[in-house]
């Protein structure tokens, strides 16, 4: 039965680096067999959607410093999805851990 | 012939999934996806357009409200950035051809090397395209357009990436290989350092140095989008004298538009996304072995506590200069949630001291205001002609316009020059 992740695609805006990485999340990891859903965000907005949608990981293209509430939601970086430099392996570090800790 | 000269004058909805579908296909792209990358972008501007008509109806009976009750001769409807960049994509042949000539250009100072840096930020592109029509247009000459666009995107990118230890200074080693040229950026930055040094030089005042640190927690609150567009909406209904009905009306239609607009661009950004991934990979394997640096939208450091904090409290600093500002006829509004944005450079350039990054903020401000000013009527034009309804005798502009600095000297200079042909 698959299961579907919810992520956190955020940047400093909310607009478009996280929009870009989330077409490119979605995309990479179904070609690995991992269905997501993902909700593009600036992170002025953060706090609130933690609280509300309970994500499995945040990928943030920008500092979350000014985030309160993180907890210990696995935070990664979106940087190589927007650069291409290591991306298969941020993609598949990303994949092994949705399956292995959600 | 015909059939292409109806399809451009069929206008931006139809043009740009066109021009999209073909550049993918140049990368490369599966057809599938080249279609669907076109269709998306298509369908974020028909959104834009959409929004932007809620922006059109609410914010511009505001402004002539505002102009009756209390004379003020803030004329300028502020359309936001969504808007500008739909504009910029909006010609079809011009847009195609710049993409093609800003990839080519890059290409060629790459094998000069003039430049180390692979820009294939095609989204970012709209700023550079946006001064090249106003070039464009104000000469009516379609190659001094495309000329001045692609001055503009070199000169940042190379501007940009001379400041990369700048910025790895100040946010770490994870922006090392990065070149940020989006937008002023690179020229706001090199501003804000001259700012700082001068400042560094002046006796007494030198030593001023503060941090403002944590804005209050519920402040952020103020800070979104939805909340921003709804209580200065209603405030500003209710200074120009609407009855309280029409004030909440007006303030939750703008609420509305502050908080579609960005989603609308983000699909327009969904549509790019595989295009620029294709564009990179095209380009990494003409040159293949060679060390780029990545040019990269600045919006990766917006997260910085200290640029959030100036990009908020200068919400109302900007309102009141633009009330006071001799000259300024723009009232900033759909973009007053991009403010964070233009004050990264006075952040970064001033290393935190936050005394000196209100000096460069404000500077900077009273700057951008007559930039955005000037650029209006040229703007309301352009908007026009790429289908947006503009009613008799308003005048817009995006707050976006006063802050492409580099683009603004060039656009200047070409039109100074044609006037005296």
């Amino acid at each position: 039965m698959a299961k579907t992740y919810h992520l956190l695609s955020a940047c400093g805006s909310g607009i478009a680096t996280s929009s870009h990485v989330a077409a490119s999340l979605k995309n990479g990891l179904k070609e690995r067999g991992i269905d997501v859903d993902v909700r593009t965000c600036g992170v002025i907005e953060i706090n609130g959607l933690i609280a509300n949608t309970k994500p499995d990981a945040i990928i943030a293209t920008t500092t979350l410093e000014t985030v309160a509430n993180l907890g210990d939601i696995k935070v990664i970086s979106g940087v190589p999805l927007l650069t291409g430099i290591k991306k298969k392996q941020m993609l598949d570090d990303l994949a092994d851990y949705l399956e292995n800790n959600c | 012939m015909s059939v292409i000269n109806t399809i451009l004058g069929l206008g931006a909805s139809v043009i740009m999934p066109i021009v999209i579908l073909i550049l993918g296909l140049v990368f490369r792209m599966k057809l599938k996806n080249a279609i669907r990358a076109g269709l998306t972008v298509g369908i974020g501007f028909t959104g834009i357009n959409l929004a932007i008509n809620l922006v059109g109806e609410n914010l511009g009976g505001l402004v002539a409200a505002m102009q009756e009750t209390w004379g003020l001769s803030l004329t300028i409807t502020d359309v936001g950035w969504p808007a500008a960049s739909s504009i910029a994509f909006g010609s079809g042949t011009f847009v195609f051809v710049s993409i093609i000539v800003y990839l080519l250009a890059n290409v060629i100072c790459l094998l000069f090397k003039l430049t180390h840096t692979l820009n294939v930020d095609i989204f970012n592109y709209w700023h550079h395209i946006l001064i090249g029509t106003m070039s464009y247009f104000v000469t009516g000459n379609f190659i001094v357009g495309i000329i001045s666009g692609t001055l503009f995107m070199m000169i940042n990118t190379i501007l940009g990436e001379r400041q990369e230890q700048v910025i790895v200074d100040f946010a770490g080693e994870d922006m090392r290989g990065l070149t940020f040229a989006t937008q002023g950026f690179p020229a706001q930055l090199l501003f804000s350092r001259g700012v700082d040094w001068v400042i560094g030089r002046i006796p007494g005042v030198k030593k001023i140095s503060f941090n403002l640190g944590n804005l209050p927690a519920g402040v952020s609150f103020f800070g979104e989008p939805m909340i921003l567009g709804f209580l200065l909406g209603g405030i500003i209904s209710f200074i120009a004298g609407y009855s309280w009905e029409s004030a909440i009306v007006v303030a939750v239609s703008l609420s509305a538009a502050m908080y579609l607009l960005p989603r609308m661009v983000s699909i327009m950004m969904e549509g790019l996304a595989p295009l620029t991934d294709a564009a990179r990979e095209f380009m990494n394997t003409r040159f293949p072995g060679r060390k780029f640096n990545i040019a990269m939208d600045y919006c990766l450091l917006l997260g910085d506590r200290d640029v959030i904090t100036m990009g908020i409290i200068t919400v109302p600093i900007v309102l009141g200069l633009a009330i006071i500002l001799p000259g300024n006829k723009f009232l900033p509004f759909t973009d007053l949630t991009a403010l964070p944005y233009w004050m990264i450079g006075a952040v970064v350039g001033t290393r935190r001291n936050s005394f000196r990054g209100l000096v460069v903020a404000i500077l900077s401000l009273c700057l951008a205001l007559w930039m955005a000013t000037d650029l209006a009527p040229i703007m309301t034009q352009m908007a026009q002609n790429v289908g947006f309804e503009v009613a008799e005798g308003t005048i817009v502009s995006g707050f976006c316009t006063g802050w492409e600095w580099t683009g603004y000297v060039i656009h200047k200079i070409i039109e100074f020059i044609s006037n005296i042909f």
